[in-house]
């Protein structure tokens, strides 16, 4: 695993902007960034990454049934009791996910260490599948990486499989909050692959969505019987509409069960039945802020998103803390785990995540994401990858 | 040293996000039988464009504005309805609830079907047209509820008149073709828009992780 320099295209802006990829830059500053990328040997990427990420997948599943059926459990991680029939249906019927993305400690050498989860609205999904696949097409083309080299990213073939053996009514919506670029641009991304997988296809601003009669309704009134929303599920129960989510008949991607999986309180979960796992970093449920923290933890909500509201402290007893929004509990702790760090052209530090997409239940492919700081956030660059032994 | 299977899609296109901007909301579509219609105000609109009909005008109106209470869409208070309706476009429901009355929008124009088809008047002017099997007009059916139905404005299209059940029917007064579907009038049902997407705003940025 290393850190190269490599000319960026010189029309990338132009590629991005004929695609809708308008939140390549961020605040002013690049969010997509090709002047830079990693390369992977075939080593790292069979025998460490996928096999570490299926293996991860599977252990998060077993979780599912047995969370469902112990209230402590559902209470432990703040699930509202509203619902817990509602989230158990959903998965004793087997409704289908879609796809998720797992953040990975990884240096190229130590087993994977499993940061986190995020398997309810994961993002980066159109930059991971299809930017970087042609970034990868485009430099292999132009001599600038080796003819053999490869990518780890079958993300679009796998989404456009999974859309076709999908069993759900016609037309599937699409729906998020619109004014977000990032958020709709993945969201189009994933209509986009249904829509080449054959399905009929709707996109809904989510602030048109409508209820009617105890069921989901479009802007022509007509019922809406499956949508996609990339909205998170924890947001849905608290507001307005949860309600009709018990009457209603909608089916919804991600199912209602992911809930579950997309808590931080997995985490300590996971640890409790695996000690020891070399994929797993030691965690527990924790107190909250107001508590110390020792050094060499990491405290997280449980429900928060893009690095929000995370304390950290590392080994050495130096203090991090990221600001945000998810200032309810309840808390977990994990076992602090260094990122790998590398030189940027200027020596200042840069610190690497690996987003490993999990589509089908398969391990798809690689998005990763760095940062000046150990805490990865939505404003952390997105780098493109190759393998290459 | 074997081959080693490829880690990559074999291939990656677009098809609906290039250019960004062509795709959204289709219409939804579909084979759907068409028939004629009228779109008026009131009786007397209809009235003054079709003066020898002006009787069924007023039945067919009348028809509307009996089915309008219980077609209309409801909303918990008048601030909900003139949200999508707009200012002194609502009135309340017969429907109560414990906080007091359900709003509906005001109606604003009815669509009457097929069988209403006076002959054309003398002028030529804002007619219907030849039917399509080149029958003679028929003298006016009596009405029924069940082929005049009240039609509304929404607050952000106050030309547009549309069902109840938000369907648009017409831009202008006068006659319309329009899918079998929208001559069947369906109630709107308690109707309630916007109730996800509140701790998004509350946030605000991005919700994706």
């Amino acid at each position: 695993m290393q850190r190269r320099p490599l000319a960026p295209r010189a029309d990338w802006q132009a590629q991005a902007a004929d695609t809708g990829f308008d939140y390549h830059t961020i605040d002013g500053a690049p969010y997509w960034d090709e002047s830079v990328c990693y390369q992977f040997d075939w080593r790292q990427i069979e025998d460490q990454l996928e096999t570490a990420t299926e293996d991860l997948h599977e252990l998060a599943l077993a979780l599912v049934p047995e969370i469902l059926a112990s209230e402590e459990l559902l209470t432990r991680l703040a699930v509202p009791p509203l619902y817990w029939d509602y989230l158990a249906r959903s998965w004793s019927a087997h409704e289908p996910q879609l796809y998720g993305r797992m953040d990975l400690a990884y240096d190229g050498s130590h087993p994977p260490k499993l940061l986190e989860l995020n398997y309810d609205t994961p993002t980066s999904l159109f930059e991971s599948g299809f930017f970087q696949w042609n970034w990868l097409e485009q430099q292999v083309a132009a001599g600038a990486l080796p003819a053999a080299a490869d990518q780890f990213n079958s993300i679009q073939e796998k989404l456009i499989e999974a859309f076709e053996s999908l069993v759900l009514p016609e037309p599937l919506w699409f729906s998020c909050v619109d004014d977000s670029s990032e958020d709709r641009g993945n969201t189009l991304y994933l209509l986009d692959c249904a829509t080449q997988a054959g399905l009929v296809t709707r996109y809904l601003p989510l602030d048109q969505l409508a209820e009617r009669d105890g069921q989901f309704a479009g802007p022509d009134g007509a019922a809406i019987h499956a949508l996609f929303k990339l909205y998170p599920w924890e947001f849905m129960l608290a507001e307005e509409f949860g309600p009709v989510l018990l009457t209603s008949s909608t089916r919804f991607l991600e199912p209602p069960w992911k809930l579950l999986l997309s808590n931080k309180g997995v985490l300590p979960l996971l640890w409790e039945r695996h000690r020891g796992h070399p994929n797993l970093l030691e965690a527990h449920f924790d107190a909250g802020p107001g508590t110390s923290l020792a050094p060499g933890w990491v405290r997280k909500p449980v429900y928060s998103r893009e690095g929000a509201n995370i304390e950290m402290r590392n080994l050495a007893g130096q203090q991090l803390a990221v600001s945000g929004p998810y200032t309810e509990g309840p808390w977990v702790r994990q076992r602090f785990q260094p990122l790998p760090r590398f030189d940027a052209a200027d020596g200042s530090p840069v610190y690497t995540v690996v987003g490993s997409w999990v589509i089908g239940d398969r391990a798809a492919g690689l998005g990763i994401r760095e940062d000046a700081t150990p805490i990865t956030r939505n404003t952390s660059r997105f780098v493109p990858h190759f393998i290459h032994d | 040293m074997s081959v080693r299977a490829r880690k990559r899609s074999r291939s990656s296109t677009l098809i609906v996000m290039v250019p960004a901007t062509t795709l959204l909301v289709s219409a939804c579509g579909g084979p759907n039988r068409v028939e004629q219609g009228v779109v008026y105000q009131d009786a007397a609109e209809c009235s003054a464009q079709n003066p020898e009909a002006s009787e069924q005008c007023s039945s067919d109106y009348q028809a509307a504005l009996a089915a309008h209470p219980a077609l209309a869409p409801k909303y918990v208070s008048q601030e909900e309805c003139e949200a999508d309706f707009g200012g002194e476009r609502c009135e309340p429901a017969p429907e109560r609830h414990s906080q007091g009355s359900f709003y509906m929008p005001m109606m604003m124009g009815y669509l009457a079907g097929q069988m209403f088809r006076p002959a054309p008047s003398p002028t030529g002017a804002g007619g219907i047209p030849p039917l399509r099997d080149g029958q003679p007009p028929a003298a006016p059916a009596a009405a029924s509820a069940d082929r005049a139905q009240p039609l509304y404005k929404s607050r952000d299209d106050q030309r547009t008149f549309r069902t109840a059940g938000n369907a648009p029917v017409a831009e202008r007064s006068g006659p319309v073709s329009v899918s079998r579907d929208l001559l069947q009038p369906r109630a709107a049902g308690l109707s309630r828009r916007g109730g996800f997407g509140a701790t998004a705003t509350r946030l605000g940025g991005t919700l994706g992780g």
